[in-house]
C-alpha cells in the first residue's frame, strides 16, 4: 500500500493583469521560473523548516505556457502551505502574475483528466482572442503539451 | 452556492482629479472583470468615510454595467462560464453588485448616528463599522444597527476583542469582516494580520465572519479556493472557511437588502407591472416563488446574453422598486389623493402616445433598449449618468410595466423612486407604462407612482399620478412612447425605473419619521379598504385605481405634458425589484405582503413584452415560455 500521498494541483497563472488583452506576454513561462517563484515564496512565508519540508515532494510536473496551465505536485501534509505561499505569488520575474486554482486532486490520474480538460478549454478561449493570428506552431506545440499529460506519472 | 467579494474599494473622484478618477475607474472596471472572471457572483463596492456624514454622501456609486465591461475584455463570457462550470456556480446566475458604506467611528456623537433613521444609511445597500477605539467597538457590538462590523488587522489594534462583546454582536446579526489583501500586498502586515485575524477566528469559529479582498488593485484579488485556503491557514475549517465567502456573505446581503426594502423590515410595497395578462399560462404566484432575496436591482448582470451580443445585450432587468416609505412619507398628501387629479392627468397623458403609437413595432418594451443600441447595461441607480455612453436605460427601460391583478387579495403598490438626470427628463417612462399597459389585455391597472427626486428639481409631479393615469388607461393604445423616446432615454436611468414600475406611489423625500408613520398606517389602511372592494374581481383596476386615487392626490395637475415626460427619481435607493417576487411561504415578509391589498402585481411575465429578466436564474429567460423578442 502507498504511504506516502500526494496531492496534485492544476492551476492557471494569470499574467499581469494590467496589460492589454492580446496574445502577446511579457514572460514566457517554464518550470523553472514558476517553481523558483514559488519556492521563494514558500521561503518568505514559512522560513527555512517549512520550504525544507515541502520540498521533499514538491514539483513543477507540467507547464504550458500558452493557456497558463501548470500541475504542481505537493505532499498531502504540506500542500496547503504550498497553496497559500503560491497565493501569495505576485510576480515572476518582472511580471506580475495571479495564480488561480482550478482542480485539487489526490491521484495523478484524476489530475490528468482535470487537466486535459482545462487545457483545451483554455485554448479555445486563447483561439478566440488570438482570433486570425493562430499559427500552426502554436498549434503543434498544443498538441506536444497535450501529449505531455498524457503520459504524466508520478 | 455563488460567491461574493463584498469590498471592493471604490473612491470618489472628485472634480479636481480628473486624471485619477479616470484611473480609479479603470481599476473599478478592471477589478470587476478579475472578479467575475474568477467566478464570483456578487460583488459591493465600498466607501469609506470618517467623521460626520453629511448629504453629500449618499450614494452616488455608479453601478457598471455590461456593455461596459466587454469593452474592456471582449472575451468575458468564454472565461466566465469557464471558471464557474469549475467552481460548481451555475453558468446564468447574475452578476450583482452593491453598494456598501464603511463609517469609521472615534466618538461617541458619531456612533449615534449609526441608527436605522440616518437617511444616508439607508442609500447604500450595505453599512459596515469600522470601529477606532474601545467605545466605539462596544458600541458597535452592542447597539450600532450596522451590517458588518470591520476592523482593521494590520497594525497593532487600538482596543481589545472581548470575548462577551464578540458574541453580542453575533447574536445581533453583525457579522465581522476579514480582509485579506494586505496579507499579499505587504509581507510585514502579514504578521500582524494573521495574529490578530486568528484571534477572531478561534473565537468566532467562523460564525458570522465574511471574508473579502480590500483589493486596491486588480493584483490583490484572489480566486474564492485560494481565499478559502488562506482562512483555513488561519484556524478554520475549510467548510467554515468556503462558507465564509459564500453562505455567510449571502445571509448578510439578505438580511441587509431585507432591511432596507421593507418596512420595518416587514412589508414590501411593489409595483405590480400592468403587462401581465390575465389568460397567461404562468399563474401569478409563479412570480412570487421566485422572488430574489438578494437581487441588486439594475446591479445584476445577466450572463446568459453575454455570448450572444458582445457589444449590446438587450437585457432587461425587470425590477421592481420597492417603496422608500422614507421619501414617501414627505410627499404624502395630507388631504388626501383626489381623483380629479388623476383624471385630467391621465388624458394628457395621451396626447403623446398617439405619436408614438407609430413607433412601436411590437409590444415589447424591450426594443426600448434595442433601440437605443446602447447598452444593455443595467441601469445605474443612483446615477447621474457619468458616463453618458454608458447610459442604462435599457434594462431598466424595457422592462414592461403591466400590472397585474392577479390575486384581489393583493395589492402592490410599488413606489420607486428614480433618480432623474439633470435636466432632459423626457422621461418616457410614462409612455413606457402606457405601453405596457396597454399590452395587457386585461388592462390590469398598476397603481403606479413614481417617487421623486427632490434634489434634483425636476416636478416632483411626475409621480404615481401618471401612472395610474396611464395605467388605468387602456392599454390599448399601441406602442409605448417609450420607443419614441430613444434619445431621452438614453440619457436617463430614470427612465429605466420608471418604465419598469407600473405601479408606484409618489414618495416625497423622507421628513420625520413620525409623519412617515402615519403615512404609511394611512396607506394600510387604504389598501385594506381596497382590498375588501377588490376582491372580487381579479382584475380591479379602476376601482382600486380610484380608491387609491381618491387618497392620493395628484400633484400635477399642471403639467401633464411633465407628467408623461419626466418622472423625476429619487436618490435614494428604491431599488427597482423585478416582478418576480414570489411569496415564499415562509418568509414572514411574504407573509405580511400577502396580507396588504396590492394593487398591481408585478407581473413577472414581463416577460410577455420579451424582457428579460435581470434576477436570477429562477428567472431564466432561456426557460420562461416568453422570449424577448429583439
Amino acid at each position: 500500500m502507498v504511504g506516502f500521498k500526494n496531492r496534485y494541483m492544476v492551476m492557471e497563472v494569470l499574467l499581469d493583469p494590467n496589460k492589454e488583452m492580446s496574445g502577446d506576454d511579457s514572460i514566457v513561462i517554464t518550470q523553472f521560473n514558476i517553481s523558483k517563484a514559488i519556492k521563494d515564496s514558500i521561503l518568505v512565508n514559512f522560513g527555512e523548516c517549512g520550504l525544507a519540508s515541502s520540498l521533499r515532494s514538491f514539483q513543477v510536473k507540467y507547464v504550458n505556457s500558452i493557456t497558463k496551465l501548470c500541475i504542481i505536485r505537493a505532499s498531502r501534509d504540506e500542500y496547503k502551505k504550498i497553496w497559500y505561499s503560491i497565493s501569495m505569488v505576485r510576480s515572476i520575474g518582472n511580471c506580475l502574475v495571479l495564480f488561480n486554482l482550478l482542480d485539487l486532486s489526490g491521484s495523478i490520474k484524476a489530475c490528468k483528466t482535470a487537466a486535459l480538460k482545462c487545457d483545451e478549454l483554455k485554448f479555445e478561449q486563447y483561439k478566440l482572442m488570438v482570433g486570425a493570428r493562430l499559427s500552426v506552431d502554436v498549434i503543434r506545440h498544443m498538441q506536444n503539451c497535450i501529449e505531455k499529460i498524457k503520459i504524466l506519472e508520478h | 452556492m455563488g460567491f461574493f467579494d463584498l469590498n471592493i474599494p471604490y473612491t470618489d473622484s472628485t472634480p479636481l482629479s480628473k486624471a485619477n478618477s479616470t484611473v480609479a475607474k479603470s481599476t473599478r472596471i478592471k477589478i470587476v472583470i478579475k472578479a467575475m472572471e474568477l467566478g464570483y457572483t456578487g460583488i459591493a463596492y465600498n466607501r469609506t468615510i470618517r467623521g460626520v456624514m453629511s448629504d453629500r454622501d449618499r450614494c452616488s456609486i455608479p453601478l457598471l454595467g455590461l456593455s461596459s465591461l466587454l469593452d474592456v475584455a471582449p472575451f468575458l463570457s468564454s472565461s466566465v462560464n469557464f471558471h464557474r462550470d469549475l467552481l460548481g456556480v451555475p453558468r446564468s446566475s447574475p452578476f450583482r453588485q452593491y453598494t456598501r458604506l464603511t463609517v469609521c467611528i472615534d466618538t461617541a456623537s458619531q456612533s449615534q448616528a449609526l441608527n436605522s433613521g440616518n437617511p444616508i444609511l439607508k442609500t447604500y445597500d450595505i453599512v459596515a463599522v469600522r470601529p477606532l477605539n474601545q467605545n466605539a467597538f462596544d458600541h458597535a457590538c452592542e447597539k450600532a444597527e450596522v451590517d458588518i462590523i470591520s476592523i482593521d488587522f494590520s497594525d497593532k489594534l487600538p482596543f481589545r476583542l472581548k470575548l462577551p462583546m464578540v458574541k453580542a454582536a453575533i447574536k445581533r446579526g453583525i457579522y465581522f469582516e476579514i480582509t485579506y489583501s494586505d496579507l499579499i500586498v505587504d509581507v510585514h502586515q502579514r504578521r500582524q494580520i494573521i495574529s490578530n485575524a486568528k484571534l477572531l477566528l478561534d473565537w468566532t469559529q467562523g460564525k458570522n465572519v465574511i471574508l473579502s479582498s480590500a483589493a486596491p488593485s486588480v493584483c490583490e484579488v484572489r480566486g474564492p479556493n485560494d481565499v478559502a485556503n488562506l482562512a483555513s491557514l488561519l484556524g478554520l475549517s475549510m467548510e467554515r472557511a468556503k462558507a465564509a465567502i459564500s453562505k455567510n456573505c449571502r445571509s448578510l446581503l439578505t438580511n441587509a437588502l431585507r432591511r432596507k426594502h421593507f418596512f420595518k423590515e416587514v412589508i414590501r410595497v411593489e409595483a405590480v407591472s400592468s403587462s401581465r395578462q390575465s389568460d397567461s399560462e404562468i399563474p401569478l404566484y409563479a412570480d412570487w416563488l421566485k422572488w430574489d432575496p438578494i437581487s441588486s436591482g439594475e446591479g445584476d448582470l445577466l450572463l446568459d446574453d453575454m455570448a450572444k451580443s458582445f457589444s449590446a445585450s438587450t437585457n432587461a432587468s425587470k425590477t421592481v422598486k420597492a417603496i422608500d416609505f422614507d421619501s414617501i412619507i414627505d410627499k404624502m398628501p395630507s388631504h388626501g389623493f383626489q381623483i380629479k387629479d388623476l383624471i385630467s392627468g391621465s388624458e394628457a397623458s395621451f396626447q403623446p402616445q398617439t405619436e408614438v403609437k407609430s413607433f412601436l413595432s411590437t409590444p415589447q418594451p424591450i426594443e426600448l433598449s434595442v433601440r437605443t443600441n446602447q447598452a444593455s447595461e443595467n441601469s445605474i441607480r443612483h446615477d447621474l449618468f457619468p458616463e453618458t455612453d454608458d447610459a442604462t436605460l435599457d434594462n431598466t427601460c424595457s422592462e414592461p410595466l403591466t400590472s397585474a391583478f392577479g390575486d384581489p387579495q393583493k395589492l402592490y403598490l410599488a413606489s420607486y423612486a428614480t433618480k432623474t438626470s439633470t435636466g432632459s427628463e423626457e422621461v418616457v417612462t410614462d409612455t413606457v407604462m402606457t405601453e405596457i399597459e396597454s399590452e395587457t389585455c386585461n388592462a390590469s391597472v398598476a397603481a403606479s407612482g413614481s417617487v421623486e427626486a427632490e434634489n434634483q428639481g425636476l416636478q416632483s409631479k411626475k409621480c404615481y399620478e401618471q401612472n395610474f393615469v396611464l395605467l388605468n388607461e387602456n392599454v390599448n393604445d399601441g406602442l409605448n412612447a417609450v420607443m419614441l423616446n430613444e434619445e431621452v432615454i438614453s440619457h436617463q436611468t430614470s427612465a429605466m425605473d420608471i418604465e419598469l414600475e407600473a405601479a408606484a406611489l409618489e414618495i416625497s423625500p423622507p421628513s420625520e419619521s413620525s409623519v412617515e408613520t402615519i403615512k404609511v398606517d394611512d396607506i394600510a389602511v387604504d389598501m385594506d379598504k381596497e382590498r375588501q372592494e377588490t376582491t372580487a374581481s381579479s382584475l380591479n383596476n379602476m376601482s382600486s385605481l380610484e380608491n387609491i386615487s381618491e387618497r392620493m392626490s395628484l400633484r400635477t395637475s399642471e403639467d401633464d405634458a411633465v407628467i408623461v415626460d419626466q418622472i423625476s427619481r429619487q436618490q435614494s435607493d428604491d431599488e427597482m425589484r423585478v416582478k418576480d417576487d414570489s411569496l415564499v411561504p415562509n418568509h414572514e415578509n411574504q407573509v405580511l405582503l400577502m396580507e396588504e391589498p396590492k394593487l398591481a402585481e408585478a407581473d413577472s411575465s414581463m416577460n410577455d413584452l420579451g424582457s428579460v429578466r435581470s434576477n436570477e436564474p429562477c428567472m431564466k429567460l432561456s426557460s420562461r415560455k416568453n422570449q424577448p423578442q429583439y
